[in-house]
């Protein structure tokens, strides 16, 4: 262990063991073992002590609705956000991870009337700037700020080119996720208006909040939403705001109808919303893919293979399409890499699979693989990449096992491997790496025994 | 310094120049423990409430009489009469709380009436802020402190709530009508806030007709004065502290239109928010105090104060009396001797807060935190070397500011792009705003050597 981890655990158990009311601390390191060290000791703590742990790993969007959700206070106790890991680019968690900052910096008081614990969020070394930076409140009441793995006290000074994460920029997209609760205020306040204008604004705030409610997990509550917004559909809304308003209304039942495990009904909304995208080009561009995955998932889980290989179809033409206007899109990167593995697993499960589907299939792998390599030479030691990397790799083994090419199958096993050990070195803790390396055990064993018959 | 502080203190402890900690106390003592809990408990990071009888206690005044900011607005309400509206730029965690809540204190005694509203309650921080629904929430929230007591009491308080005044003010405009006539008079405030819709419609409900709207609040407040002096005495004299106004701060795009903002709001519209026969304080966001010497002038009476970091160090560098005065408030919170080595030690670590009380405190929580095993010889070290780790890595271009603000105490010469660097180095606690006479800067001594020596 070295010097600086020891000391950061040490400060870390000090006010575990001292602490009361809120506080907050961050982690800021690049090196993912470090961090994972003082997550064990504070879960091992928190054992022994009768305290609550509460760890999220989630995608990077989700961070701002969770700081929302934890200024409630419902859930005393130490909550460990993880803002890294191979969910998002680093660019992605550095810019949520900042807007969580600065969420969090809105609800200081909140936190502070409310929330019996600590908010510690472990991330990249970039963050602990951003935090003095853009969220200065929330700095100033810091409880500690460690920095495992650094020696000797850190970087006295960057030049301003290099240093600078100046890539970092907001649209208007990234801004805050409205709270929901402020939403569902200012709805309370058209209550009993029947005039054309508090019409509008009110459907309006309801479209905000059954996406806002959404985005917290909180789908139930959407659908009551989106309850009262269809009847209020009936008292004539402006034709440019009822498109916009049925699509919120099949969005949230869809989420209860995945929570219920309804298939039919899931699958009745998910053709809706791709419906109403198609008639009027609804969504913003970056995120056109997702009704088309969103629709073949369902079909998977429904058995409909090949309606869910027609879907993620459609949805790798416009991912596609998207990245060549859009390249450096997180979201669009992520969505292609996703699509094509579930394009690939899909094929790799087909009871039958015409030559003309194993060439499609080899050539979607094959251009994502180098998609994913470029983007490599860009960033060498971007786990994100490396991982991504590793499932390509995996899935062409899978479809060339699938097709009996058992000689090209045990070269692409080989890298795959060798690519799983990298990941596995560089984030030996992380539960997508470990699924990951699960997988990879799977293929092989695959293998061995196709082999032998 | 520390070495000889050290040596000066050697006597008391053992040293043999190779040792590198003291073992005054073992460990293994369970009050020990305890004593550093509660230490530590006692630094948490809360403001005082210096009309509780326990914070009381915790208090230790720190200014110089001459430089005491709540003397100075407490004098310029004595001296200005009947009227007055002073500004107080609020700098994070210098105290500005704790020393409201003194203020309001010494108010009280003095026999004056004191309201004291929290904004954050009222306005949307993180919105432009408008001389329209801002005299509105200001109306409205005296209004609602009125209940109270200790000045109008439940029953009489009621009467002169002024959100039914606005509320039939804004029935009278065709553009707000529709928005308020199913608006429950309990909910203005709400939709004040949260509703930028409702707020562009009360804008633009009052557009034109801001002096009316001035002369309506103005004769709102004679009666709520009038009721005041009917229970109180015919002279009866009220001061109104507007606190949180500070926490006014866009993001992102938004900042730059937020700051306008801010600065039309007191430079445009001064005249407009005073009050008759009223003092008002409010705080303002912190780059206001920049632009004092202007903004003074656009009040009846007009003043600008601030809370600013404690002057530990005069503009010459030399250690003020203030020093004794911070070790003294640490004395009140816990047995400083029993985390660091010498008197020398906590000279240092006082000094490296640059009389920023938060980083004061945080430091020493990170002394009892090194504390645990033993107290170090070179603890005081330790302490500032951790603490300076959270403010770096600068960059060059913010080394340019910063060494400029090091090196002249002021902002005379830096213009454009390098003003927003002063902004947000204010914001974040790099630069520490100071007043003698004047107001003067100077870069955070836990960076200052870094800056100097880039």
């Amino acid at each position: 262990m070295s010097e600086s981890l020891a000391e950061a655990i040490e400060r870390l158990e000090f006010h575990l063991e001292h602490q009361s009311g809120f506080w907050f601390a961050l982690i800021a390191t690049d090196a993912e073992a470090p961090r994972a060290r003082m997550r064990e000791v504070t879960e091992r703590f928190c054992q022994e002590n009768g305290v609550s742990f509460f760890l999220y790993a989630l995608d990077p969007l989700a961070l701002v609705p969770l700081g929302i959700e934890l200024s409630r206070g419902r859930n005393p106790g130490i909550h460990w956000i993880r803002a890294d890991g191979v969910k998002g680019t680093a660019e992605e968690w550095e810019k949520q991870a900042t807007l969580l900052f600065m969420a969090m910096n809105e609800r200081r008081d909140a936190y502070r009337k409310r929330l019996e614990g600590a908010i510690i969020v472990e991330g990249r070394s970039s963050l602990k700037r951003r935090l003095r930076d853009l969220a200065p409140d929330l700095f100033s009441i810091r409880a500690f700020l460690a920095e495992p793995g650094e020696e000797g006290g850190g970087v006295a000074f960057f030049e301003a080119a290099e240093g600078r994460a100046e890539g970092l920029s907001f649209r208007d997209e990234d801004k805050y996720r409205p709270d929901p609760e402020r939403l569902l205020k200012q709805i309370g306040l058209f209550q009993g208006r029947d005039d054309a204008a508090s019409l509008v604004h009110c459907a309006t705030l309801r479209i905000e909040a059954i996406m806002a409610l959404l985005g917290a997990g909180r789908p139930r509550d959407a659908v009551a939403v989106a309850e009262a917004l269809r009847a209020s559909m009936t008292s004539g809304l402006p034709l440019e705001i009822q498109p916009w308003a049925e699509y919120a209304v099949h969005q949230a039942n869809l989420a209860v109808a995945r929570e219920t495990g309804d298939p039919k009904r899931a699958l009745m909304h998910a053709d809706k919303l791709v419906e109403l995208q198609e008639r009027y080009s609804l969504y913003a561009r970056s995120t056109r893919s997702v009704r088309y995955a969103d629709r073949g998932r369902i079909r998977f889980a429904a058995g409909d293979l090949t309606g869910a290989i027609e879907d993620f179809r459609r949805a790798l033409l416009l991912d596609a399409m998207d990245l060549r206007d859009d390249p450096t899109s997180p979201e669009l990167q992520r969505m292609f890499v996703e699509h094509t593995v579930a394009f690939s697993d899909i094929v790799w499960r087909l009871p039958t699979v015409s030559a003309e589907l194993f060439d499609e299939c080899m050539g979607i792998l094959r251009s994502a693989l180098a998609y994913v390599e470029a983007r490599l030479t860009e960033k060498p030691d971007e786990m994100r990449w490396l991982y991504q990397r590793c499932r390509i790799e995996q899935q062409l083994s899978f479809v060339l096992l699938r097709r009996g090419d058992m000689e090209s199958a045990s070269q692409w096993i080989k890298r795959a491997t060798a690519s799983e050990w990298q990941c596995l070195s560089k984030a030996p803790i992380d539960d997508d790496v470990r699924q990951m390396v699960k997988i990879g055990h799977a293929l092989r064993t695959i293998y061995v025994e196709a082999r032998r018959s | 310094m520390s070495r000889d502080f050290c040596s000066r203190a050697a006597g008391r402890w053992t040293w043999d120049g190779k040792i590198a900690t003291f073992s005054r106390a073992s460990m293994t003592d369970p009050d020990r423990r305890a004593v550093l809990r509660a230490f530590f408990q006692s630094l948490r990071d809360r403001p005082l409430d210096l009309l509780n009888e326990a914070d009381r206690k915790l208090y230790e005044p720190l200014h110089d009489d001459d430089h005491d900011p709540v003397k100075r607005l407490f004098d310029t309400i004595e001296y200005s009469e009947t009227e007055s509206v002073q500004l107080v730029a609020g700098f994070r965690g210098t105290g500005k709380t704790t020393e409201f809540s003194r203020l309001e204190r010494d108010l009280w005694e003095a026999g004056y009436l004191v309201i004291r509203v929290n904004l954050d309650e009222y306005v949307d921080m993180h919105s432009p802020v408008d001389i329209r629904d801002f005299l509105l929430i200001v109306a409205g929230a005296i209004s609602d402190t009125l209940t109270s007591d200790k000045l109008l009491g439940p029953k009489e308080g009621v009467q002169t709530n002024f959100w039914e005044r606005v509320h039939s003010l804004l029935n009278t405009s065709v553009q707000a009508k529709e928005a308020t006539v199913k608006t429950p008079v309990a909910d203005l405030k709400l939709a004040l806030q949260a509703d930028a819709t409702f707020r562009e419609k009360v804008r633009s409900a009052f557009s034109g007709r801001i002096e009316q709207l001035v002369s309506e609040v103005h004769k709102h407040h004679q009666k709520v004065l009038e009721a005041l002096r009917l229970r109180h005495g015919p002279h009866a004299r009220l001061v109104v502290i507007l606190d949180s106004l500070e926490h006014l701060r866009g993001t992102f795009d938004r900042a730059e239109m937020v700051r306008k903002s801010v600065e039309e709001l007191f430079f445009t519209h001064g005249e407009r928010i005073g009050l008759p026969e009223t003092h008002i304080i409010i705080s303002v966001p912190a780059f206001l105090a920049v632009k004092a010497d202007n903004l003074a002038a656009q009040f009846m009476n007009g003043k600008v104060e601030a809370w600013p970091a404690y002057r530990v160090r005069d503009k010459s560098g030399q250690p003020t009396a203030v020093v004794d005065r911070i070790t003294a408030l640490v004395r009140k919170r816990g047995d400083w001797q029993k985390i660091l080595p010498n008197s020398g030690a906590l000279e240092q670590v006082i000094l490296a807060s640059g009389g920023h009380l938060r980083d004061l405190f945080n430091m020493l929580i990170e002394a009892i935190h090194l504390a645990g095993k033993e107290i170090r010889v070179d603890a005081a070290d330790k302490v500032v070397s951790y603490t300076r780790r959270a403010y770096m890595p600068l960059f060059k271009d913010e080394l340019e500011v910063l060494r400029h603000v090091a090196t002249t105490q002021g902002f005379f010469g830096i213009e454009g792009q390098q003003r927003e660097y002063v902004y947000r180095f204010l914001d974040a606690g790099l630069l520490l705003c100071y007043l003698n006479d004047e107001f003067w800067y100077d870069v955070h001594p836990l960076v200052k050597d870094v800056v100097l020596a880039s």
